[in-house]
């Protein structure tokens, strides 16, 4: 399991521990990664995420068009083997999401139930927001240049 | 718009290629990749290559490092063509901040660049119609070809770039002007947004 918000790390623990997911990813609404369980290749994390959140962003678009105000909840994807549980929620932080995929071990029922409790746990364990400071400090054009030198070093 | 993580500092900036069918959306992100320092980049990864001959939407995230204390990178995007790919275009182009708007040179290809800049604008503007101004440059591309075949420069902007933006003639096979184009629209993305905001 690997966490970039520490405080996210005893819930998600839990949930892996109660629901036996094989692979867990929880991200911002626009793919950023927050946390995950049971990847192992960094690319597939970012297809994941990416992935996972545009199903959900064409299926909040889906739900706008055909004017369902509640949206549709959790998208679930049952195969032969594995199942996909993908399901957003809202934190001080904005709206997450979590990609969960379960197999024989475990059921959507569970999935269901623990994710829900995740969700709830994350809401009530993030801190305070810092407020945004200046996003942008002297020196700004020197360390740009200095940036796109970098990137196009190679030119 | 932007992606800030205020908390670990993080900048995300979404720039999209967009262009007409054909025009070599693709092979700009190719050419992009093959000549970043390898470093800063990811892989370019194609989604959706189940659906036809060319992929839904290409990604190719980038690494600009630590600008003004801010860890910033770029996920650059190529829009798809395809007409029922219209909800990713949008989503996409919903979330951009700068545009990288490619125009095929060839005379034969006026009006398809004229529609594909209509559709832009459609996309870039909100729910309720009102326009969004997003930093756009102009990439001139298959300057490659025979002069005679391609439209002079003036004549293009006056088409498509009325307003005058910056334009760069390229060629993405040869990797003639792709990265400049891409250091102008960073470039000017980034000063737009360290303008936008108290202490910058």
């Amino acid at each position: 399991m690997r966490v970039l918000e520490p405080w996210v790390a005893e819930p998600l623990a839990e949930f892996l521990r109660e629901s036996s997911a094989r692979l867990t990813l929880v991200m911002t609404s626009a793919g950023q990664v927050i946390a995950q369980h049971g990847f192992t290749r960094s690319v597939d994390v970012m297809s994941a995420a990416a992935l996972g959140a545009g199903i959900l962003a064409t299926t909040d678009e889906l739900a706008r068009t055909i004017d369902e105000p509640a949206g549709f909840g959790a998208v679930v994807h049952q195969g032969e083997r594995q199942g996909v549980w993908l399901s957003a929620f809202d934190t001080p932080r904005g709206r997450w999401i979590g990609l969960v995929v379960f197999g024989q071990e475990s059921s959507i029922g569970l999935v269901r139930l623990f994710f829900a409790r995740l969700a709830a746990q994350i809401q009530a364990a993030a801190p305070p927001l810092a407020p945004v400071r200046d996003v942008l400090a002297e020196g700004f054009e020197r360390e740009l240049d200095n940036s796109l030198r970098s990137l196009f070093g190679s030119r | 718009m932007a992606r800030i993580d205020a908390e670990r500092r993080d900048l995300t900036l979404t720039v999209v290629v967009y262009g007409a069918p054909q025009v070599g959306k693709t092979t700009i992100l190719h050419c992009i990749q093959d000549r970043v320092t390898p470093e800063k980049r990811g892989p370019l990864v194609p989604f959706g290559t189940d659906f036809g001959v060319a992929p839904m939407l290409d990604w190719l995230p980038l690494e600009l490092g630590v600008i003004g204390g801010w860890r910033t990178s770029v996920n650059l995007y190529a829009i798809p063509d395809q007409r029922h790919a219209d909800a990713t275009r949008r989503l996409i182009l919903a979330d951009a901040d700068g545009v990288m708007f490619a125009a095929d040179t060839q005379a034969g290809r006026l009006a398809e660049n004229v529609s594909a800049m209509r559709s832009l604008r459609d996309n870039l503007d909100d729910p309720d119609g009102r326009s969004r101004a997003v930093p756009i440059v102009y990439l001139y591309t298959k300057c490659d070809l025979p002069e005679e075949l391609q439209l002079p420069r003036e004549a293009l902007n006056l088409e498509l770039n009325p307003s005058a933006h910056p334009d760069f003639a390229c060629s993405a096979l040869k990797g003639e002007g792709v990265l400049e184009a891409l250091h102008g629209v960073i470039s000017i993305v980034m000063r737009q947004y360290a303008s936008q905001r108290p202490g910058a």
